[in-house]
């Protein structure tokens, strides 16, 4: 019998070595998709775990970046026995580093913590103009705009695209957070999003709020 | 008051603001980096500026230096040097003269299982590895050479620019390179930010073996500079941290606290200083600094709220606290009410002015704004 509470509690434990094993003996038994989904859930709720014990600051940037990586390891483990069958999301975000600004780590620790929650995101990568956020929100009605950027130029870009969303008139039909360093109180009334945050499981807890 | 007057004037509330004293009025300190290119009336391209054209960086910061008149700066034009990168033909600088913007690329250099090379035989895995990945179509003896010689300029221009400052303007220099940083900051470039967080979780082993042989060597240097202080600079050592921000609590006593309790023993034997200017946030660690004795450190910060961190940390004198966020889009009026709380709440108990972050684009500060500020402190009573 698949220990999924285990799983899970190794998942939280970043237990990388203990956890690729645990799957890739789980794969080798062959087991039916209910059970794959089951133990896909297990991984999910260990990265909750994870994102607790950020917010409780025992772990920090680098543990996310670590657990974002085991994640997809574990994923890509558990692909040949995983339906492609969708499971219900949570919601759909459109995410990306905002024009002149290469910064990702950010982003992708959001991204994994919100894949992990169940939200459906579309990464758009790094140095993104206005034009890329405004196609893919018309293209796939996200219900939420992620904007990440470190450096402070990012700030102007942030605010480009937030109009470019107005003129195109959809504004109104998604909720905008920014995140990074840069970001403050100041700077997201500037911009005109709804919400900002420099902390990425905060950020989730937010979108969670908004698609609830 | 003449250029000797500036030199002991600005010596003395530096030391003043260290030792937590009321100085005569608050220190400054330009955290101005790249930005100071864009500010400049004699309009030149970011890539021009940092192409290795000393004459003209001269020409940007005695500028920078009349217009302003800080006391201190955290740069003087050497940053973000390109001239090498050109030579090299390396696109580790991403310039866009268009956006004034500048990025470095994040790079995977050294391989997860170098370590044990990087400990025990650097400079072979630099040149026969890394230096091969950076360049994968090669380097000729021609480019190291031209490197060399416009190193050779840039440590002649370092030279000049600390001369020019101090004796024609009065202008001590901060500190002189970033060298105190713990050892683990080495593999931050080589391994990038990704690599570096996953290995210290896969290569604890590793990590701590380099830390243990790496650290006699760099306290050794720092013994070195701490022996022979130089008039002209106010810190004798310097610590950027960067990949504090990656690091829990554990992560960070083991390997960033631990060699700073070092590097802070031999400050008390000597009876110096450093600087440590704090890339992202360090509150959550204020406990670690609430260690370090009276007069042993500047601490700069970036992200945190400096209100905050003087109340967690009465100990340390603290500089930054102005937000580029409102010089570079608030009114002259907001940025002077806010000024005005850095000074009440802050001057006097171990404070130093300056922006919270490196400033670097034109949308961090608009000359109306930095002009007012500086003016208000530069006349603030205490």
């Amino acid at each position: 019998m698949f220990d999924l509470k285990k799983l899970t509690q190794l998942v939280g434990e970043l237990e990388e070595e203990q956890v690729l094993e645990m799957l890739q003996s789980f794969v080798a038994s062959q087991p039916t998709k209910e059970e794959a989904d089951k133990a896909v859930a297990a991984c999910q709720e260990g990265m909750a775990i994870i994102g607790d014990l950020f917010e409780k600051g025992e772990y920090f940037v680098g543990d996310l970046i670590f657990a974002g990586e085991l994640l997809t390891e574990a994923i890509n483990v558990l692909k040949p026995v995983v339906g492609s069958g969708s499971a219900a999301k949570s919601g759909t975000i459109v995410l990306g580093t905002v024009h002149g600004d290469l910064h990702d780590i950010g982003k992708n620790i959001f991204k994994s913590m919100a894949e992990a929650a169940g939200f459906e995101v579309y990464d758009l990568g790094i140095d993104q103009p206005e034009s890329a956020f405004v196609e893919k929100v018309k293209e796939v009605k996200p219900d939420i705009v992620g904007m990440s950027g470190v450096l402070t130029l990012a700030l102007e870009a942030m605010k480009d695209t937030v109009d470019a969303l107005m003129e195109a008139g959809l504004r109104d039909d998604v909720k905008v957070i920014i995140g990074g360093n840069p970001v403050t109180k100041e700077a997201c009334e500037h911009i005109g999003a709804d919400a900002f945050t420099t902390n990425a499981a905060e950020g989730v807890k937010l979108s969670q709020k908004w698609v609830s | 008051m003449n250029v000797e007057e500036l030199k002991r004037e600005r010596k003395e509330i530096y030391n003043d603001a260290l030792q937590l004293k009321k100085p005569k009025r608050i220190p400054t300190n330009g955290n101005t980096f790249t930005w100071k290119i864009y500010d400049s009336d004699l309009n030149v391209k970011l890539s021009e500026a940092i192409g290795g054209n000393w004459d003209l960086m001269e020409k940007i910061m005695r500028e920078h230096m009349e217009r302003y008149n800080f006391d201190a700066y955290q740069d003087y034009g050497l940053r973000n040097n390109n001239k090498p990168y050109e030579i090299l033909g390396s696109e580790y600088h991403q310039i866009d003269d268009e956006n004034w913007a500048i990025n470095t690329v994040d790079a995977d250099l050294m391989h997860e299982d170098e370590y044990h090379e990087y400990t025990y035989d650097n400079e072979n895995l630099i040149w026969t590895k890394i230096a091969p990945r950076r360049f994968p179509d090669g380097i000729t003896f021609g480019q190291v050479q031209n490197v060399v010689k416009a190193m050779i300029k840039q440590g002649e221009y370092t030279q000049k620019i600390a001369d020019v400052c101090w004796n024609e303007y009065g202008v001590p220099t901060t500190f002189e390179g970033y060298d105190a940083a713990p050892p683990v900051m080495a593999f931050s470039v080589p391994r990038g930010i990704k690599g570096f967080s996953l290995d210290l979780r896969r290569h604890v082993k590793e990590l701590d073996e380099f830390h243990e042989v790496w650290t006699p060597g760099m306290l050794a240097n720092l013994e070195n500079k701490l022996k022979n202080p130089k008039e002209h600079v106010l810190a004798p050592i310097c610590a950027g941290w960067t990949s504090h921000a990656l690091l829990n609590q554990k992560q960070f006593e083991k390997y960033f606290w631990n060699y700073t309790k070092k590097v802070i023993d031999l400050l008390e034997k000597y009876d110096s200083y450093m600087y440590l200017f704090c890339e992202a946030d360090m509150l959550r660690f204020a406990e670690f600094f609430q260690e370090i004795p009276k007069g042993r450190m500047i601490l700069h910060l970036e992200m945190d709220d400096i209100f905050e961190v003087r109340k967690k940390l009465p100990n340390i004198c603290l500089a930054g606290g102005m937000p580029v966020t409102l010089l570079g889009t608030a009114s002259k009026e907001k940025c002077l009410d806010y000024a005005k709380k850095l000074c009440d709440e802050l001057g006097g108990t171990g404070y130093i002015f300056s922006q919270d972050k490196m400033m670097s684009f034109p949308y961090d500060a608009t000359r109306e704004n930095m002009l007012a500020v500086q003016d208000y402190v530069l006349n603030y009573k205490l």
